[in-house]
């Protein structure tokens, strides 16, 4: 089955459990539910990688979901639709945190942090498993340089290179307009080469 | 950089972008291509711009917890339930009168009072509805039907039950809850009758928290299909779940079991007395079975149609009641709260939560 013909299937049958919710099939629930906890837990990751916070920041957006799905009006795939809550919920608990503790970038990359919003406990950190030292190496840098991004440019690179969005997918999910979206992604591409090779400088004194 | 005739090359953002995600045309990749010629440093960026593209893309899939959607649910619980104030301080404003003996005797002597009172007040109430009425058209029976009597749904005005075609689409396959056959006929004798609540007073108790709303089924399933189906056919009316387990105190006196009320033997005009049950025969007992909260408009037209469509087409089912201590939950967030700027302004009205508590007919 082409890769095409399988988002189409996803697709139809996103729509058919949405339609069973609607009649009454509360058992659609976990169907639905199910097929994109693991989705919605890894952008919630990568967000803040933090395993107990993402746990929090996934079970909200569920919530949302659920208590939402009757305002879902098709116009937008519907694992768009749940990827823009979920991102909403993350973005909204870090702008508040940074509110917060009138969080600079340094600060959010403090390792003191008790949130897991930036570094994390090491026991709540996402592991990054990997094939051989160097990928693993590669893969812990840019997991590091990601959590030291502002929040809006680490959801610009999650949606993009995490999910596989396309500009018009994220262009909905961030509602802002496709140049915007070119536009930041390309500056979070910048800063997030710039993290990376602090992080090699830091390395390397 | 510049391009082969000696001007500079025009790279600008979108194009890097396009070069790093490999999303170029044939000519934009020369024009980048030619850019980078001249450039390294930039050359060198560019790819590492593309490894760290790949690395994130690389990264696996998590895994979420096992338990993940029990703690959805259990999250969705917590939603519904109420900030409340500790219970001390939620103490009745009638609880001192209650603390001693002589308290509880002025409190009984009241009680006696206030039912000889509602007594003598339902023996006029019936002696009135019983007198001639005025003919249609005289002065007195203009007077007495108001400017727009055909229209129901007035503040002041206690709620009918009967169904209108006003209602919400919500009067479609109510819950059954069949007149009950009058067995209990001393419970409802000895229960003093009330008036049903007006729809102002019950718009001014969702207010403040006090409201609730009493729903006696014989048809448990059925009554929560079409609270499903309302949930999820109409924007103006939302549905969630509470546990009894985690019923809030407040609650407390509309989750205990009661005996059989039989609607008829209320009916205003007719004061119809039931018979007399079997002594032997124990009385039918409603037991609580669910808890929901319905958010719906706060306003008295729309609790007007809810209670009608609740109480279906079989009489008294549904009641108004006044909850004795306030009741806060929280909204119910949907996602386009999240999103509300893009919301039709017309849905920015308040709305408000109501605990509908459903009892249903305990089989024997």
């Amino acid at each position: 089955m082409s890769t095409l013909s399988r988002i189409e299937n996803d697709d139809a049958r996103d729509l058919a459990l949405v339609k069973a919710i609607r009649d009454g099939d509360t058992s659609a629930w976990t169907t639905l539910l199910k097929r994109y906890q693991d989705r919605l837990f890894t952008v919630c990751l990568r967000m803040v990688r933090d395993r107990e916070l993402a746990l929090d920041l996934t079970q909200d957006a569920f919530v949302k979901i659920i208590q939402g799905l009757d305002s879902y009006d098709g116009r937008a795939k519907l694992s768009t639709w749940f990827i823009r809550i979920t991102m909403n919920v993350c973005l909204s608990r870090l702008r508040a945190e940074r509110l917060r503790r009138h969080a600079s970038l340094e600060l959010m990359s403090d390792p003191n942090r008790s949130d897991g919003v930036s570094r994390g406990f090491p026991q709540n950190r996402e592991p990054v498993p990997g094939s051989n030292v160097e990928d693993n190496e590669r893969r812990w840098l840019v997991s590091e340089a990601l959590s030291r991004l502002s929040p809006d440019q680490r959801a610009i690179l999650v949606l993009r290179d995490s999910r596989g969005l396309d500009y018009d997918q994220i262009a909905e999910v961030l509602d802002v307009p496709v140049g915007t979206v070119k536009s930041r992604l390309f500056r979070a591409r910048v800063a997030l080469r710039e993290t990376i090779e602090g992080l090699h400088g830091d390395r390397d004194r | 950089m510049k391009d082969r005739n000696g001007h500079p090359a025009r790279v600008d953002e979108t194009l890097l972008l396009g070069w790093i995600e490999g999303d170029l045309t044939e000519q934009e990749q020369g024009r980048v291509a030619l850019a980078l010629g001249s450039d390294e440093g930039l050359r060198i960026r560019l790819e590492a711009m593309r490894r760290d593209r790949l690395a994130l893309a690389s990264l696996p899939e998590a895994r979420a917890p096992a338990d993940l959607l029990s703690s959805v649910a259990d999250a969705l619980e917590r939603e519904l339930l109420l900030v409340s104030e500790p219970a001390s301080a939620r103490s009745a404003w009638y609880a001192p009168l209650f603390s001693d003996r002589t308290g509880r005797r002025l409190a009984v002597a009241a009680g006696l009072l206030l039912a000889l009172g509602l007594t003598a007040w339902l023996g006029v109430a019936a002696w009135q509805s019983r007198a001639p009425k005025p003919s249609p058209g005289t002065p007195e029976s203009v007077a007495k039907a108001g400017p727009n009597e055909s229209d129901s749904i007035v503040p002041n005005v206690p709620v009918s039950p009967t169904p209108s075609e006003t209602d919400l689409a919500l009067a479609d396959e109510a819950p059954t809850v069949a007149v009950v056959p009058t067995t209990a006929a001393s419970d409802a004798a000895t229960t003093p009758a009330r008036h049903p609540m007006t729809a102002e007073r019950a718009v001014a108790l969702l207010h403040e928290g006090r409201l609730g709303i009493l729903l006696k089924t014989t048809d448990h399933d059925r009554t929560l299909r079409w609270f499903a189906q309302r949930d999820h056919d109409s924007s103006r009316i939302a549905v969630a779940r509470l546990s009894i387990a985690a019923a809030p105190e407040a609650l407390a006196a509309l989750v205990a079991p009661s005996p059989l009320i039989a609607p008829r033997a209320f009916e205003w005009a007719g004061l119809i007395l039931p018979d007399e049950p079997a002594r032997s025969e124990a009385p039918p007992i409603y037991e609580t079975t669910d808890i929901l909260v319905l958010e719906l408009a706060a306003e008295p037209a729309t609790l007007t149609q809810a209670l009608r469509a609740l109480s279906g087409d079989a009489g008294h089912h549904a009641t108004f009641e006044e909850l004795e201590e306030p009741l806060h939950f929280a909204p119910m967030v949907r996602a386009d709260s999240l999103l509300w700027w893009r919301q039709d302004p017309s849905e920015w009205s308040p709305r408000a939560r109501v605990p509908v508590v459903i009892q249903t007919l305990r089989s024997n």
